[in-house]
């Protein structure tokens, strides 16, 4: 009963405004998503039906194998349903939505954290709001979770041990830079210690794990959670676009934005944006850096030689149960269980099957979470971040994204790549 | 105080306790229909 209880927060009608808002949010643009992406699709069925019809045609009179036939006939099939999804013909062009889903780039993602942050600061949210668009933000955690379908034990030994070796050393590398760069220009332990444990791993996730260890008031709070999000946003619009631009593959990105950028949420909406295969890259890798927090929390006390704190507190084992990130057992449950090949749940790509069903779900908790992210981000909030700590924490968190890039690219996709088995 | 919160989760706990609640549930739904929870997600919320 008191686990229960313990579940529920006694106030928790106040969530319910904002979560509502949050979900209408959610509904209204994943729909001009749907309708961007099918017209899309339709665009670009109509200018390679008549091509693939062409090719079918030649290699019949050239009498090619029957399996490479069949391959272009199926996909032949899927391009006209694309068309006939929007009653269209061939030769008919909506290069609109080319434009916009495509070159823009301007997916549920873009919409949800642009159309939040233009909300919220030129409209204005109405107080009441407010906690419940603060809780939709862990909503994608469920979707992180479901997203365990995706992945076998092969993926996770590969990339999520590729992931860890690169996030282990940028973490702790750029955690020991910040907190000792910090204590050389006299800026307190407190703030210097959350900066360094936030732009290490997962931001405000570490600065809350961090803090009550260096004692950090809650305006050094403030400030790091500041310089956390501002930086995290600047990357997260920055980052799509700097890696198209480049030309890096979807893994490789999804393992440099899990270097870059820190806050989990803001990780996934940059990845999501860039491709489903940079979302899964950056998925595995982030289950392996957030494992990292309660280190990063030991690697706090050690440095500042915590050795007062309350032993109760900062023992191993308690550090170790109080911030370790309970939810990703469950996503590292449905790898299991994915991996095992069960008959019975089937695959994410198996028509019919409980996984395939679960694979058409985490896009909508993610939108949940997008939304408040996005209608959460308040320009005057931004301004919080800190005089020097800010400069430290963001010139870190920049070169941080630097030796990321290059090190994904040493790295190169193949080490990066999730199969996802069946 | 001490016996008070012992029983208490932190927010972070409780976040991710839900997480995993919520991500059952799925399973669960998704184990006994998984068609209709398809269809919802992927044909019924669209309207346009």
């Amino acid at each position: 009963m008191s686990f229960i209880n313990s579940m529920i927060t006694p106030d928790w009608k106040k969530f319910i405004p904002g979560l509502i808002l949050c979900a209408l949010f959610a509904f209204v643009v994943m729909n001009i998503h749907h309708l961007l992406a099918t017209y899309q699709k339709a665009d670009v069925a109509s200018v390679k039906i008549p091509k693939i019809e062409q090719r079918i045609a030649e290699l019949q009179k050239q009498g090619a194998s029957q399996e490479k036939l069949v391959l272009l006939q199926e996909n032949l099939g899927k391009l006209n349903k694309a068309l006939a999804a929007v009653h269209g013909r061939v030769g008919q062009r909506w290069k609109w939505a080319t434009f916009l889903y495509e070159t823009c780039q301007f997916k549920y993602v873009a919409m949800l954290l642009i159309g939040g942050i233009i909300i919220r600061n030129t409209i204005g949210i109405p107080k009441v709001f407010l906690p419940g668009i603060g809780i939709a933000r862990p909503l994608i955690k469920p979707g992180i979770i479901i997203l365990g379908v995706h992945y076998v034990w092969s993926d996770v030994v590969k990339v999520g041990g590729t992931g860890l070796v690169l996030t282990a050393f940028f973490i702790f590398g750029t955690a020991l830079t910040v907190m000792y760069v910090a204590k050389r220009k006299g800026v307190s332990d407190g703030l210097g210690g959350i900066m360094g444990a936030g732009t290490g791993v997962c931001g405000v996730s570490a600065i809350i794990a961090t803090a009550p260890v260096v004692k950090a008031k809650p305006l050094e709070m403030a400030y790091a959670i500041g310089t956390i999000l501002l930086f995290g946003t600047l990357m997260l619009f920055v980052m799509p676009y700097l890696g198209q631009w480049l030309h890096v593959s979807q893994p490789q990105f999804g393992a440099w934005a899990a270097i870059a950028i820190l806050n989990t949420a803001q990780l996934i909406a940059a990845a999501e944006w860039y491709g489903d295969e940079a979302r899964n890259t950056a998925v595995l890798i982030n289950a392996a850096r957030i494992m990292l927090i309660p280190f990063i929390v030991m690697y706090t006390v050690w440095f500042y030689g915590l050795k007062d704190v309350g032993k109760e507190s900062t023992g191993v084992w308690n550090t170790i149960r109080n911030k370790f990130p309970v939810f990703i057992l469950g996503f590292f449950a449905l790898v299991l269980l994915n991996s095992l090949d069960i008959s019975a749940f089937g695959g994410p790509r198996e028509a019919g099957t409980p996984f395939w069903a679960m694979n058409a779900v985490y896009k909508w908790f993610f939108a949940l979470g997008f939304a408040g992210i996005g209608l959460s981000i308040s320009i005057d909030d931004m301004k919080k971040s800190g005089g020097l700590a800010f400069l430290i924490g963001s010139g870190a968190a920049t070169a941080k994204m630097l030796l990321g890039l290059i090190a994904v690219m040493i790295i190169g996709t193949e080490l990066l790549k999730v199969t996802g088995g069946h | 105080m001490k016996e008070n919160t012992a029983g208490c989760l932190s927010s972070e706990k409780r976040e991710d306790i839900w997480a995993i609640i919520l991500a059952l549930l799925v399973l669960l739904f998704s184990v006994f229909a998984p068609d209709l929870v398809h269809d919802i997600f992927k044909k019924y919320l669209f309207i346009i």
